[in-house]
């Protein structure tokens, strides 16, 4: 027992700076254009306002928001998901002297965005915070709805996208490849696991609509 | 030395300080389009066949243009059909619901408008950054200055590779106190032909925990190679072959607690035996969401003791013992089904997870390991049964914010010969009984393990059957403690997003046989309810990181229990 207060302690300690910001705070609005039925609206506020964030970004790496919008019908015993779509928002801070800036880009389904690069983080929080409008119709006419928004948010290596992924299957090939000593990798390998068991490195959020009733046939 | 263990554990952990915010830019935005999305542009534009034209562009519901059109300084309205690519140079583009574009849709410093209702065969590309560009008579000529590199983005995009091989050094499974970490060192190699993949796998398996003095059984071997034909969907073959030293009951904890829980405080919750052989298999498969395999193996399975593994914590201490198993050469033949279509692999609100095993083993026990029954086998030890396991989870959503949650686990002896101690079962432990002490010797008939009295060392699972409910019931949790809204003060505050659980487990082992022997039944009959193990419990979930407490209710004079899981309990 005294071995789990030991790890409980542990983790509470690793965890205070994560929890010392502002968290992302996502959400799915219902915005109704004249004559159409509600759509719905995904934002995203304090989205890079992380410090560890930010410092990843000046360190190379990008920043990847993956959004997926879920619709959901309710009325039985269990709601049902009836179709659900998903999106990325890349950021990536430019380190060129002569352009810092931050560019973004969304890639959803068959299209890719390009927002070009923005100068501040301010701007670019607010870019991101502006209402991204789905088109994720109910099926059912009169039937009761609501939508539901999950938002990932993980930090990108260029030149090892899945570097996570890989470490969590125990690879240390940075190591092989010569451009880490192998002690170094190992510590740093458990370093990124302890994190993403702290949520250091990819973060979840979530957000529902009102519920609403689709419009009829 | 404990504090240098914390210090040395937190120096892991802890992350990089908070740096300092970013300075602040009052320019918004730099007009810079990627320089190979510039030479595209120009390059379509200026291709002879290309419709061009300059200025406003209206295409009306009903009229058709074959091939490509380009349209400068726009904007461009489309509702009609238009056979190739679309591209609009420093204008905006507005498609009504009758547009079809069977193309592409491609726009520089511009936006587009009802793209959702139309239909855009082809990809849309949207840059808000303009084109400089001078006109020289038809054509168009990209300002050399001022134009950006390559879509950065693009090196962040998920890697297809066609084909690649590389040197691979990673975890072949949980840190345990047999081999320590095993890692798996060898080449990979992979080829992707468009209409399936083939990849094979060649690794030696070094242990950390390995003396290298004592012979065959320090280093493995792990050799793989799959053929997948289909896209999404489709047949898949494969052979392997190796030497590994495999987990008996996989299903409770996942890898990373097992490993950490060994690692750090030297507790291990798995047993562990040697398994080597070949095996070939033929299969059906369903993208992420659905596989069906036949397999046929010819293993031999031997017993392995626990090593001196190096642990963080508690490093004098005694591992528990890995139990004695049975020395066996079989062939196996398995058929087994896994579906999988939860909304979410880590954070699932509805769905189905099944993954349905079923087992024929044939071959020759060549020592039996102890257990708490003699077993009996015909003369030679020849040996042959058949085995089911069965891991059902239906996940609901029964609210905006809650969620019901049900899972059934069940298998063992289905017919033959005694099970060998490698496939008996156990209802043991934080991932199944929470409420109960794992592997403790308890007084009388043990019905999570089916052991009598003291049990064999390392108490291991001997159960021919057992059957396992758990249901929870879990609601969105929003902390929010000392979080001023709207103050820009950066004030240290707890601020986590989880759920709150309650839960229930109810779960028994049983043998299979004469039903005057203790824990035994006969074949067709289920143990009355009265006599599973249950347990209640609650506890806040906060995806990364779960704390709980769980009090026995079938045996109320035990203690609750506080345990940790790193995800949810399944």
């Amino acid at each position: 027992m005294r071995a789990l207060w030991r790890v409980v302690l542990l983790v509470l300690a690793a965890a205070a700076p994560l929890w010392a910001q502002r968290d992302p705070a996502v959400r799915v609005d219902l915005v109704r254009a004249a004559g159409q039925p509600d759509v719905p609206a995904v934002s995203v506020s304090h989205a890079l306002d992380d410090p560890q964030l930010q410092e990843l970004m000046r360190n190379g790496f990008a920043v990847a928001l993956h959004f997926r919008l879920e619709l959901w019908r309710t009325g039985g015993v269990f709601n049902d998901l009836e179709s659900a779509t998903q999106w990325d928002v890349k950021v990536q801070y430019n380190l060129d002297p002569y352009g810092k800036a931050y560019n973004i880009v969304r890639h959803h389904g068959n299209q890719i965005e390009d927002f070009g690069a923005i100068r501040s983080l301010d701007s670019t929080e607010a870019l991101l915070a502006r209402p991204y409008r789905v088109l994720l119709p109910p099926r059912h006419p009169h039937a009761k709805y609501y939508y539901n928004v999950v938002l990932e948010v993980e930090a990108l290596n260029a030149n090892d996208l899945s570097e996570l992924q890989r470490w969590l299957h125990g690879d240390l090939q940075p190591a092989v490849r010569g451009k880490t000593n192998p002690l170094s990798a190992l510590k740093n390998g458990v370093g990124r696991l302890l994190s993403r068991m702290l949520g250091g490195t990819k973060r979840s959020y979530e957000a529902t609509s009102p519920t609403f009733v689709a419009d009829g046939g | 030395m404990l504090m240098r263990r914390l210090a040395l554990a937190l120096a892991l952990v802890v992350l990089p300080a908070a740096a300092a915010a970013q300075g602040a830019d009052t320019t918004l935005d730099r007009d810079v389009l990627p320089r190979d999305v510039a030479q595209e542009v120009v390059r379509l534009y200026n291709t002879p066949s290309t419709a061009r034209t300059v200025g406003a562009f209206a295409l009306p519901a009903g009229r058709v243009v074959s091939g490509d059109v380009a349209v400068l300084e726009g904007p461009v309205t489309i509702a009609g059909h238009v056979s190739g690519t679309v591209l609009a140079v420093n204008a905006d583009v507005s498609l009504a619901p009758s547009a079809r574009i069977d193309g592409d849709l491609l726009v520089v410093g511009g936006t587009v408008r009802g793209q959702s209702l139309a239909y855009v065969g082809g990809e849309i590309r949207i840059y808000r950054d303009r084109l400089r560009y001078t006109r020289d008579g038809e054509r168009i000529v990209a300002d050399s200055a001022g134009q950006g590199g390559e879509s950065w983005w693009r090196r962040f995009e998920p890697r297809r590779t066609a084909s690649g091989s590389k040197i691979q050094v990673a975890s072949a499974g949980a840190y345990n106190r047999v081999e320590g970490l095993p890692v798996n060192l060898g080449p990979q190699m992979y080829r992707d032909f468009g209409d399936g993949s083939a990849r094979l796998d060649a690794y030696v398996v070094l242990r950390t925990a390995s003396s290298f003095r004592d012979g065959a059984n320090d280093v493995g071997h792990n050799l793989r190679g799959e053929l997948r034909l289909g896209n999404g969907r489709g047949v898949l073959v494969g052979a392997s072959a190796y030497d590994l030293v495999s987990p008996v009951e996989s299903w409770q904890l996942s890898t990373l607690e097992t490993g950490l829980a060994a690692g750090l405080f030297r507790r291990d919750y798995r047993d562990y035996f040697g398994q080597r052989g070949e095996r070939v298999e033929a299969g059906l498969f369903d993208g992420q969401r659905a596989t069906f395999t036949l397999s046929y193996a010819d293993e031999h399975w031997s017993p392995r003791r626990a090593r001196n593994a190096w642990t963080l914590f508690r490093p004098n201490a005694p591992w528990r013992a890995n139990p004695v198993f049975d020395d066996a050469h079989l062939r196996l033949l398995n058929a087994t089904l896994r579906l999988d279509t939860r909304s979410d692999v880590d954070n699932p609100w509805a769905g189905w997870y099944v993954l349905a095993d079923l087992e024929h083993g044939s071959g020759r026990m060549d020592a039996l390991g102890p257990s708490t029954e003699p077993r009996a086998y015909p003369a030679g030890r020849a040996a042959r049964y058949d085995r089911g396991f069965l891991d059902v989870r239906r996940y609901n959503r029964i609210s905006r914010h809650a969620q019901l949650n049900l899972r059934l686990v069940t298998g063992g002896w289905l017919g033959g010969d005694p099970l060998p101690l490698e496939r008996r079962l156990s209802v043991d432990g934080y991932g199944a009984l929470p409420g109960f002490e794992f592997r403790t010797p308890r007084g009388g008939d043990d019905v999570a393990t089916c052991t009598a009295g003291a049990g064999p060392p390392g108490y291991p699972a001997q159960c021919d059957r057992i059957a396992l409910a758990q249901v929870e019931y879990r609601s969105e949790l929003h902390v929010r403690l000392f979080d001023w809204a709207g103050d820009d003060w950066v004030i240290p505050h707890l601020n986590a997003d989880g759920a709150w659980v309650l839960f229930m487990d109810a779960g028994r082992g049983w043998m299979v046989g004469d039903s005057s022997a203790p824990m035994t039944y006969s074949r067709g009959v289920i143990p009355d309810f009265a006599t599973f193990r249950t347990d209640i419990g609650a506890g806040l979930d906060f995806d990364v990181l779960g704390l709980y407490v769980a009090k026995p209710l079938s045996n109320g004079g035990l203690p609750a229990r506080l345990f940790v899981r790193l995800q949810h309990r399944f």
